[in-house]
């Protein structure tokens, strides 16, 4: 392996270890426990360092450092077991359990005057925390998707680049993320009893 | 553009992935529409909270320190 130069070591302390504090969040986002998350974050800044020599100048290392965190998460710690969760979430969403819709539908269609208006849930009732574990909660196709575009701001390209998929493929995985996180948020606000259990029915779409 | 029509597009309009037109068209009819506003709202402050709550988690020194003495040792 060529020798790293000390230019492109100051360089790379310079432009990488900044991004850490982010890089670490969306780590524990993808592994969901601090720990498998400081040990993928020190893998993903070995290997970066390493093939410093094969980035770009000039080009995104945000993105780069990004698709060495999502190529070491999937090769080395996404577990391999099939996820039955994510055969059923794939489904069209459907109208007959009361439970369709996205959660403006779902706030909207609970019960007239529950709330003042449609983001009071989101503003006073919804915390960080249920935030993190909705993200969390979602199957490693849509959670990295979501996470690369809703939490991290990467656009349906990069995200393309990143993960190496085509910009459909993102676009569709976004979309079916999205919609999936809203109800496991209004799941979890029914479980924790912060609007009723009782499924009502929503505007059809 | 009715309501469904302005729904299908609304992930990209949000997410600036759509021509000059079917932008006009979508922010047309949200502008004389109430609910579709409010859905566009809640859609643009569920984002907000998302990157606010998630976007950044400080690492704890143990983990800094790791990977600075990884990086002196390579």
């Amino acid at each position: 392996m060529e020798k790293p130069q000390t230019a492109s070591r100051e360089l790379f302390e310079k432009e990488a270890l900044p991004l850490l504090d982010e890089l670490y969040a969306s780590a524990v986002r993808m592994t969901k426990q601090p720990q498998a998350a400081e040990d993928l974050i020190s893998e993903v800044y070995t290997r970066a360092w390493k093939s410093f020599h094969q980035f770009e100048p000039g080009t995104n290392l945000r993105a780069w450092l990004y698709k060495i965190l999502t190529n070491t998460y999937i090769n080395h710690y996404r577990s391999k077991q099939r996820q039955p969760y994510l055969v059923e979430l794939d489904k069209p969403d459907t109208h007959d359990d009361g439970s369709a819709g996205d959660l403006y539908d779902r706030i909207v269609g609970a019960s007239p005057g529950l709330f003042d208006n449609p983001d009071a849930l989101l503003a006073n009732r919804i915390l960080d925390q249920d935030l993190k574990k909705s993200i969390e909660t979602l199957p490693d196709e849509f959670r990295m998707a979501v996470i690369l575009s809703d939490v991290q701001n990467f656009s349906y390209q990069e995200i393309a680049d990143i993960l190496e998929i085509p910009i459909g493929t993102v676009r569709s995985r976004i979309f079916r993320g999205r919609r999936l996180l809203q109800k496991i948020l209004w799941t979890q606000a029914v479980e924790a009893g912060i609007v009723p259990a009782n499924p009502i029915k929503g505007p059809t779409l | 553009m009715n309501c469904d029509q302005w729904f299908e597009k609304l992930y990209l309009y949000i997410d600036k992935d759509l021509d000059a037109i079917s932008w006009n068209d979508v922010d047309a009819h949200m502008k004389q529409c109430r609910p579709c506003c409010n859905r566009y709202d809640l859609e643009v402050k569920l984002r907000t909270r998302l990157q606010k709550s998630c976007k950044f988690e400080v690492c704890t020194e143990a983990l800094r320190v790791r990977i600075q003495t990884i990086l002196k040792k390579l």
